[in-house]
């Protein structure tokens, strides 16, 4: 009940229309006649035409569909012809719809110019029982007074964002998920460079106190979701109680600490259930007592979405925690006073929310399309949750680098790369906003401000060689380096060719294959210990 | 501005703040970088004081014009600390899980770290590099694995590049 509760806000909040679902089980009566026959997949939909009438602003409105039959119906969305002011956001698969279960198909409407437009799109079943199934137009019609969208805002890809409007999930009470979370390299509110943003839904555990957070960076180099306090502000969202006092925490990464309170939330992603997690709430407004000496005696905390570029953190590592003690420290704070807790409950422990959905738990795949060299102003990429286990997850032809799996190991979760002749750990990090590592040969920016990017007078080819950890997988990455000044000189946001040294040296010593690799990839991130189709994590594969 | 930096003006002033507080730098036995070689060895005991036992005995290894001593904090955090033939310490790198304690670590630097650092305005999420007046801060890494060094260039042995050397 909470979920339905929690999810009603959502779509209404972004003017979502829900089909009644007694209409849409009295269109399905007629699936009864069909029992007794041999496996088969029939396709009913609640709805065979949207009318958005006359809108004032951008607009998303939904139909579903239902397999009545017994054997997975294989769906296909096929989009409005582009460009059109008409857009799906939902999954256009192929996907597998099982027996029994609602799928819901979510339009989008952003009218460049006034007037009445139509247009039409198709849901198609590849192996339904009547021919009537196999194409299902569906009509679609709005109008509008002025235009609200430029025309190029509009992305003809799989899981379009739109211009300004937050990526939809599209849950499916009794029906099947949609594990497919869209993300935009769009700089985000702050021209960040090579910065994937997703939204997701926060509500008080248990109420239909819920608010969207967008310009969530998309994270694979952590583990957690971390959310600064003042995107929360008013929700009612409090710290745990534990040890006799509030759950505070410190987390490390590699420019920075955060810190703030441990917070046990209930999390929508995309169109999966709801699930319970707990996560930290970095206080940016001095809500929570100050950090501790533990917290910035090594590092500086990351203090502001403006500062970093981000409300939050979507860390969907291959770890299940954020092991507290060796990643992170937990605290006990009582006022303004926290003291070290070395024993943190496991309910108060930020852990990850994919490990937590009840089907697409084993790990993450991250999508995103080819750009050409030198930059492209938005791109709009896809993160799947689960690793086989729906149609629009299922690995391909690829390399699976297992990573060290002991945590006590200063590798861990690395794999290993060897460039220029030497080897050192290496990760795959959608957080990074470069390809990180350090060389003897590609000449570094001049300018301060750029101090650690990489400014070839030549855009440089360059080839590292990828090492699994224990098998003997290996792989060579081909990849270029421009000229980062020039980069930047750009309106562009998405850059493959953007480099810089991994710690300020000139020896290799490490490597962060940051966004620029996952351009023109689909890369599985297996969670520890978690089976998968590709095998047991942690590894990544691609 | 697409990543994390500090503008031309705002160094200028954090060289004038950093200039101040560091006349007040005091208790060089227990500063590290730019202090000499003796105070590794209170470094490792303090770092092991702050944190739970474990034995950290430093090691030493000649790299040419200067030495490399390291130790490993019970957090697993690999130091390594450089010293000249002078005996100063130019430059200390770090490898772990977490940053160490820096307070410790940058000695009577760290005050002028803390006052560039306060000035950032801007920060990216792999790597992060602080200039102070005499000291750069370099840190990089992800969850769980973190690496960073600093170095005072003017401690450097002559023909030594720390930018080079230390990591």
């Amino acid at each position: 009940m909470k979920s339905l509760l929690s999810r009603g806000i959502f779509l209404g909040a972004v003017g979502m229309l829900t089909v009644a679902v007694g209409a849409l089980a009295q269109s399905v009566s007629d699936h009864e006649s069909f029992k007794a026959r041999a496996p088969f997949a029939h396709l009913v939909v609640s709805s065979r035409a949207i009318a958005f009438g006359l809108v004032k602003e951008i607009e998303t409105k939904s139909i579903k569909i239902r397999n009545s039959g017994n054997l997975n119906a294989d769906i296909t969305v096929t989009p409005p012809s582009q460009p059109s002011p008409f857009s799906v956001t939902s999954t256009q698969g192929p996907f597998a719809l099982e027996p029994g279960q609602v799928a819901e198909v979510t339009v989008q409407f952003a009218p460049t110019a006034a007037g009445r437009v139509t247009g039409a799109m198709a849901i198609q079943c590849g192996n339904c029982n009547t021919s009537a199934d196999d194409l299902i137009g569906i009509r679609l019609s709005g109008n509008a007074r002025t235009a609200l969208a430029s025309p190029t805002s509009i992305v003809p890809t799989a899981t379009p964002t739109g211009s300004g409007t937050v990526p939809t999930p599209t849950p499916t009470p009794g029906g099947a998920t949609s594990n497919a979370l869209p993300f935009s390299v769009n700089g985000g509110a702050f021209q960040e460079a090579d910065a994937a943003f997703a939204s997701i839904n926060v509500c008080v555990t248990g109420t239909s106190n819920c608010t969207t957070v967008n310009n969530m960076l998309i994270d694979t180099g952590s583990t957690g979701i971390r959310i600064f306090g003042s995107q929360l502000q008013g929700l009612g969202i409090a710290p745990n109680s534990g040890n006799g006092g509030a759950v505070g925490e410190c987390a490390f990464f590699g420019s920075g600490s955060t810190w703030g309170a441990v917070s046990t939330v209930d999390l929508q992603m995309a169109g999966e259930p709801t699930v319970t997690v707990p996560i930290q709430v970095l206080d940016d407004i001095n809500a929570f007592a100050p950090a501790p000496h533990d917290c910035t005696e090594g590092s500086e905390l990351m203090s502001s979405p403006s500062e970093t570029g981000f409300n939050g953190l979507l860390g969907v590592g291959q770890d299940t925690t954020d092991e507290p003690n060796i990643f992170t420290e937990y605290f006990t704070c009582s006022g303004n006073s926290c003291g070290v807790n070395e024993n943190p409950s496991a309910s108060d422990v930020v852990s990850n929310a994919v490990a937590q959905l009840p089907v697409d738990n084993n790990g993450v795949v991250v999508s995103l399309p080819a750009i050409a060299a030198g930059g492209a102003g938005t791109v709009s990429g896809t993160l799947y949750f689960g690793i086989g286990t729906q149609s629009d997850n299922q690995p391909g032809a690829v390399k699976v680098f297992q990573a060290e799996a002991d945590s006590n190991n200063q590798n861990f979760l690395n794999i290993n790369t060897t460039f220029e002749g030497q080897t050192a750990g290496s990760f795959f990090d959608t957080g990074s906003n470069g390809l990180f590592f350090n060389s003897n040969s590609i000449t570094q920016c001049s300018s301060e401000e750029l101090d650690g990017f990489y400014c070839p007078a030549s855009t440089a080819s360059e080839s590292a060689t990828n090492l699994s950890v224990g098998t003997s997988t290996t792989g060579s990455v081909s990849f270029s380096v421009a000229d980062a000044q020039k980069l930047f000189n750009t309106n562009d946001n998405a850059f493959d060719d953007l480099g810089g040294t991994f710690d300020g040296g000139t020896t290799f010593d490490g490597f962060d294959w940051g966004l620029p690799f996952f351009f023109g990839r689909q890369v599985y991130f297996g969670i520890s210990n978690a089976s998968s189709p590709l095998g047991t994590g942690p590894y990544t594969a691609y | 501005m697409k990543i994390a930096s500090m503008g031309w003006g705002k160094m200028a002033l954090a060289g004038l703040l950093a200039g101040f507080i560091m006349l007040g730098a005091t208790d060089p036995a227990r500063a590290a970088l730019g202090a000499d070689a003796k105070s590794i060895d209170s470094d490792a005991a303090a770092m092991r004081g702050t944190m739970s036992s474990q034995e950290a005995a430093p090691t030493a290894q000649s790299a040419g014009s200067y030495s490399i001593k390291s130790f490993v904090t019970p957090a697993g955090v690999t130091v390594r600390e450089y010293v000249a033939p002078s005996g100063a310490i130019f430059g200390i790198a770090w490898q772990g899980h977490r940053p160490p304690d820096l307070s410790i670590l940058l000695g009577s630097y760290y005050s002028e770290y803390t006052s560039a650092e306060a000035l950032k305005s801007r920060r990216d999420m792999h790597r992060s590099v602080t200039r102070g007046p005499n000291s750069v801060v370099v840190m990089a890494g992800h969850m769980g694995h973190v690496v960073g060094h600093a170095y005072v260039a003017s401690l450097a042995p002559a023909g030594v590049d720390p930018k080079a050397v230390v990591k």
